[in-house]
């Protein structure tokens, strides 16, 4: 039997007393690519920084091809051959890709940078990946997929004594189109061929399905199933990840779910994000480069007075884009909403905002906070307006209006005057909900939440939850984006799923099985 | 050094300070909601200069026209006040629009707009002071009401206008809030876009304001007038605490970083400091500023 | 108008934008050959461009008097800024005494701008220009430039600030000390020989510092009187207002301010009137007799008196001088233009 390339045994992380990663063990082995999946926070982040000797290991010990290793930084992670490619692309933007290649390992003699030699260098890495890019451009006016292949050539060009032999990547068709990503994929299939062991971290399953040799399957920091791909169809890892017995436990009764009267209608939504870098963005709002936007393709739905609705699909599926486009704050190309029964075109979230829809978005600190301000000033930033008389704020009110909502929601801080980056992120969840609900003119009917309960401890969650429950009891349509099938099926009446920038399905009722929305959001 | 003290601590001293730092006060009030949000103006000394030579313009305009047909003598003091507004109020549309409408960089937009509004200074005024203002409009910058002069009255009522719009109006909490997270306040339905172009314009609209204040004071405009005020005004909101990516600070810190610089100036004066040496100490006093807050800042995450 | 002259001698090439075409873009093939063409095809580069069209179109367009003579002399003037009365009667006396002898002139402005008076001075070389005029921006930095034009035996001669280190065939100028002096005497004069005053300087520029230590030696030769504060007004009124303010507020028995120049004196005048000072209680003293601060004088405020320079004699005496080095007559290498006292009695 051969040795892995890179093998990690009883890895243990803990971060300031937490346990972040639990006696984890993983063999990346030469010419195999290997899937490492999880749900956020399971910690695949965590096991990767290990691998890539970004963090060393409270416990555990590393071996590349039999032999003890230990990574203090990095570098030493990079002389052993092994590298890792961020999510984040770490590239100078006015530099070439020649020179992003050459980076920090230039090819000199006596100070003076050897042109010719860099210049071959950059060939090889690039000639080796077999793709097409000019290696004179700044990497800013490349495609992100270019810049990625620039990276990766990066990583193929390092100077280390062996060579490249371990390749990580985390989640790197996140920012890439479909046509792109199987460009990708054409690459690292040439790369495992000549040898290499690949780390492939992804949510995409179906890409794992398509791609990988192996698979290890990460849950709250601990290994909970792993092997060859044939023995973890797509189907089977989504039960593994998620863990928990997945049933539908309906917060309440079918009959007391009155259908209420039709709010928003959405027919057939289509969106496309503008071309990067010929456009500058407006405010990007999700914090997701524009060029990584997922096109909606058709979204076609209904959403009644009184009713949480779920909208559930991988990561990519075009989830976040179909509630961007639904409040303006994302081109439409085509189709048509209705709320309550006018049409609806809002030209920014302005408008949405004054026809009574609120939108909590996915990225709290990028999105929706400001951090330095006040738990006040954020708590009443919609309806402020509301607050003032000839424009001037009446500070009392607000006062007893913010007091009321902290109470309400059981928002733990300070004072109301503490800024709002000291809360907790539950907390920190609970005054973006709080703004919304402040909100009395006009009184709130739609209220999308993307990802209402990311980073947000379980105390919280719940509170979380039964704020919204409340919410819909009081005739407000909600709708739920969220990739946590667990809370999709404890949280919301109706399941829409998406793939591939479409809602392929629908499930209601008894239909609303894992089984049932696993095989709807990976294509069979 | 008890004489100088005496002559520093004096009631007139004090009025000396006040009217010393009166222009550079109105211009710190619409400089620190300009930062606020996130902004720059780098204009504001040429906005001065241009607004004193269209203003003086227009007073001798309206006084000729006017001269041949028996004219009430308040008719050049409004058009000279109002032609220093529109000129400063002008310069506020064209850097909002740039920056607002068209996101293209505040530093930049201001820098292009420094050079032209110096440059059309002294093409309008051929390089020369335009004198002989009406006295009504000179009044802005000499006259007295209860024993302290008009231009320091203006500042006042500027910070106070400024205090009250930015602490307790909703326009106020839109300029912190765009300034604070602009992404999070266009979600929240605020029109960002709307708030950085009044906020520009209102900052003109005080550009203007100074700038005849300072011609008031001068009883001429002078095409060189305001040079290098940008850097003092940003030297007393950057002292007073007020951060340059935005989102935080107030006008009565910058009323506080301007008294601070002003009394510096004064004192350094009153105690005959080579003026080499006053503009060494000037900038390490802003810089010490600067970096205490720092490190408070520090200190506290 | 102003001209820029600076890349008036220079060929304008226009960058071939389209070196790669678009549809290769981002293909290798052709591109490992190019060396960053693409940098040509920023919009940038045809604005630089069109720049160097407008300055090479308009290189011809300022000459001044000219006349049809075979024998007419070319003068090359660069002038230190055109946005002042003094620089503007100094060319106006250029261009009064160069037309009287048929010279033609080529004139420019360094606008303070130190490496564009240079490049113009090296335009005049390459001209072939029969002499040059030079108001220099910066007394010192000026030199190599003077040493080049004199290497290809064109005659230099330096109006206003002198030229430091280097030869120039006639060095015309006011007297800027003779100035300060004269100051101080009509100041000691109007105090009745008794008394505080403080100056408004500006210790940036040479011409300025002689003129405030000229003033503070003269004074410093009566007993009774006493320089009790030196500040620096910049040259410009609004500065020199605040600094006359402070010099009022901090020494209340002030009786007289001398101000370096006219703006400054203005400020100052400012400054004192809004403090109820009239002529009766306090003198001031500009420099430059402006006609503004002329008006000033006439109309008995306490702007009393200015040194005035006779910038149009400069100008005349710089085209004598060239005149004179020409008929190869003797050139006297400093030739100092007097200045004299202005008051409200001077007609």
């Amino acid at each position: 039997m051969t040795h892995a390339a890179l093998a990690a045994a009883h890895i243990t992380v803990r971060y300031a007393g937490v346990v972040a990663l639990r006696d984890v063990t993983i063999e990346l082995h030469p010419g195999a690519i290997h899937a490492l999946v999880g749900e956020n926070g399971a910690g695949k982040s965590t096991l990767m920084r290990v691998l890539a000797g970004a963090r060393s290991p409270d416990a555990g010990t590393l071996a590349m091809n039999g032999e003890a290793v230990q990574f203090r930084t990095p570098r030493d992670a990079h002389r052993a051959g092994i590298r890792m490619i961020q999510q984040e692309l770490s590239l100078v933007p006015g530099f070439s890709a020649t020179e992003n290649i050459v980076l920090g390992d230039e090819p000199s003699r006596w100070g003076i940078l050897d042109r010719r030699a860099t210049r071959a260098r950059a060939e090889r890495a690039i000639d080796g990946l077999g793709a097409s890019i000019d290696l004179d451009t700044p990497v800013e006016r490349l495609s992100l997929a270019q810049r990625q292949m620039v990276e990766i050539a990066k990583a193929l060009a390092a100077d280390a004594p062996s060579g490249l032999r371990v390749l990580i990547l985390d989640e790197p068709t996140a920012i890439l189109s479909a046509h792109e990503t199987d460009a990708l994929h054409a690459r690292l299939v040439v790369l495992r061929s000549r040898g290499l062991a690949i780390l492939y971290c992804s949510h995409r399953l179906d890409e794992i399905d398509r791609l990988a040799d192996h698979v290890t399957v990460l849950r709250d920091g601990a290994y909970v199933g792993g092997g060859t791909i044939r023995e973890f169809p797509p189907a089977t890892l989504i039960p593994l990840m998620v863990g928990r017995a997945i049933e539908r436990r309906s917060w309440r009764a079918p009959a007391e779910m009155v259908p209420g009267s039709v709010l928003l209608e959405v027919d057939r939504l289509a969106t496309a994000p503008p071309p990067a870098p010929h456009r500058r963005a407006r405010v990007r709002p999700s914090g997701a480069p524009v060029t990584g936007a997922t096109d909606v393709v058709e979204a076609s739905f209904v959403l009644r007075a009184g009713e949480i609705v779920g909208l559930v699909g991988l990561v990519g599926a075009g989830r976040s884009e179909v509630a961007l486009a639904l409040i303006g704050a994302m081109p439409r190309t085509a189709g048509t909403v209705t709320l309550r029964g006018a049409p609806f075109r809002p030209r920014s979230p302005r408008d949405a905002v004054r026809a009574g829809i609120g939108f909590v978005p996915e990225d709290r600190a990028a999105s929706a906070l400001m951090p330095r301000d006040s738990v006040r000033v954020n708590t009443t930033l919609v309806a402020l307006r509301g607050l003032a008389r000839a424009g001037v704020v009446n500070r009392a009110r607000e006062r007893a209006m913010t007091h009321q909502w902290v109470e309400a929601l059981r928002i733990k801080t300070p004072s109301i005057e503490t800024p709002v980056r000291r809360l907790s992120g539950g907390n920190q969840q609970k005054v973006v909900l709080a703004r919304w609900l402040v909100a009395g003119d006009p009184p709130l009917s739609v209220l999308i939440v993307d990802e209402p309960t990311r980073g947000v401890d379980v105390g919280a969650r719940t509170e979380i939850y039964d704020t919204l429950r409340d919410l819909a009891t009081n005739h407000t349509g909600v709708l739920i984006i969220t990739s946590d099938l667990v809370e999709a099926m404890a949280l919301c009446d109706r399941l829409l799923v998406m793939r591939e920038g479409r809602i392929v399905g629908e499930l209601t009722g008894a239909d609303q099985t894992a089984e049932r929305v696993a095989s709807l959001m990976v294509p069979s | 050094m008890s004489a100088l003290a005496g002559a520093f601590f004096s009631l007139g001293n004090l009025l000396n300070v006040a009217l010393s730092i009166a222009v550079i006060g109105i211009l710190g009030v619409g400089m620190t909601a300009v930062i606020l949000t996130g902004g720059i103006d780098l204009s504001v000394g040429s906005g001065v200069a241009l607004s004193g030579v269209v203003a003086a313009l227009a007073a001798h305009a309206v006084d000729s026209g006017a001269a041949t047909g028996g004219s009430p003598s308040l008719l050049p003091v409004v058009a000279a006040l109002g032609a220093a507004l529109a000129v400063g109020a002008a310069g506020g549309v064209f850097t909002g629009v740039a920056v607002a409408r068209l996101r293209a960089p505040a530093f930049l937009v201001t820098l292009a707009l420094l050079s032209i509004e110096r440059g059309l200074a002294f093409l309008f005024s051929s390089g020369q002071a335009v004198s002989d203002l009406p006295a009504g409009f000179n009044w802005l910058g000499q006259g007295i009401v209860f024993g302290v002069p008009v231009p320091v009255w203006l500042t006042a009522a500027c910070f106070g206008v400024g205090w009250f719009v930015l602490a307790r109006t909703t326009w106020g909490r839109w300029i912190y809030a765009v300034g604070g997270n602009e992404a999070a306040a266009w979600l929240a339905g605020i029109d960002t876009r709307g708030v950085t172009l009044g906020t520009y314009v209102a900052n003109g609209l005080l550009v203007g304001l100074a700038g005849a204040v300072l011609t008031a004071r001068l009883g001429a405009a002078v095409p060189n007038a305001g040079l290098g005020y940008e850097l003092d005004v940003i030297a007393a909101v950057v002292v007073g605490g007020t951060a340059l990516t935005g989102g935080r600070g107030s006008v009565l810190g910058t009323l506080a970083g301007a008294v601070c610089i002003g009394t510096l100036d004064n004192a350094l004066n009153l105690a005959n400091v080579d003026p080499y040496l006053q503009r060494v100490v000037v900038g390490v006093v802003i810089l010490l500023a600067v970096l205490g807050e720092r490190l408070r800042h520090r200190g506290r995450t | 108008m102003r001209t820029r002259r600076a890349g008036a001698g220079l060929p304008v090439r226009v960058p071939n934008a389209d070196a790669c075409p678009s549809a290769q873009r981002g293909r290798r093939c052709t591109a490992r050959r190019r060396v960053r063409t693409e940098a040509l095809g920023n919009p940038l580069t045809a604005v630089v461009a069109a720049v160097m069209c407008i300055a090479a179109c308009s290189g011809s367009g300022d000459h001044a008097a000219s006349s049809g003579g075979a024998v007419t002399k070319v003068v090359g003037v660069t002038l230190l800024t055109r946005e002042q009365h003094f620089y503007q009667d100094l060319e106006a006396g250029v261009k009064d005494a160069a037309a009287r002898r048929g010279y033609r002139l080529v004139l420019t402005s360094g606008d303070f701008d130190l490496a564009k008076q240079q490049a113009q001075i090296d335009n005049f070389v390459v001209q072939h220009v029969d002499a040059i005029i030079v108001c220099p921006v910066n007394s010192q930095g000026i030199g190599p430039a003077i040493d080049r034009a004199t290497a290809a035996h064109i005659p230099v001669v330096s109006a206003d600030t002198k030229a430091v280190g280097t030869h120039v065939v006639a060095a015309v100028a006011s007297d800027n000390r003779a100035g300060g002096q004269l100051a101080a005497t009509y100041m000691v004069r109007a105090l009745g020989d008794s008394g505080a005053v403080a100056v408004i300087g500006q210790p940036e520029t040479q011409t300025g510092l002689d003129r405030q230590q000229a003033f503070v030696d003269e004074i410093g030769r009566h007993p009774r009187m006493a320089v009790v504060a030196i500040l620096n007004g910049g040259g410009v009124r609004d500065r020199a207002l605040k600094a006359a303010d402070d010099i009022l507020q901090g020494h209340p028995e002030l009786r007289g301010i001398f101000a370096i120049n006219d703006e400054s004196a203005l400020g100052a005048l400012a400054a004192a009137t809004t403090r109820g000072k009239t002529g009766a209680t306090f003198t001031i003293v500009g420099y430059d007799a402006t006609p503004e601060a002329v008006k000033a004088i006439k109309s008995h405020s306490s702007l009393k008196a200015d040194v005035a320079q006779q910038p149009r004699d400069i100008g005349e005496r710089s085209i004598d001088a060239l005149a004179a080095y020409f008929d190869h007559r003797p050139v006297d290498s400093v030739i100092t233009v007097p200045v004299r006292v202005v008051d409200a009695e001077t007609p």
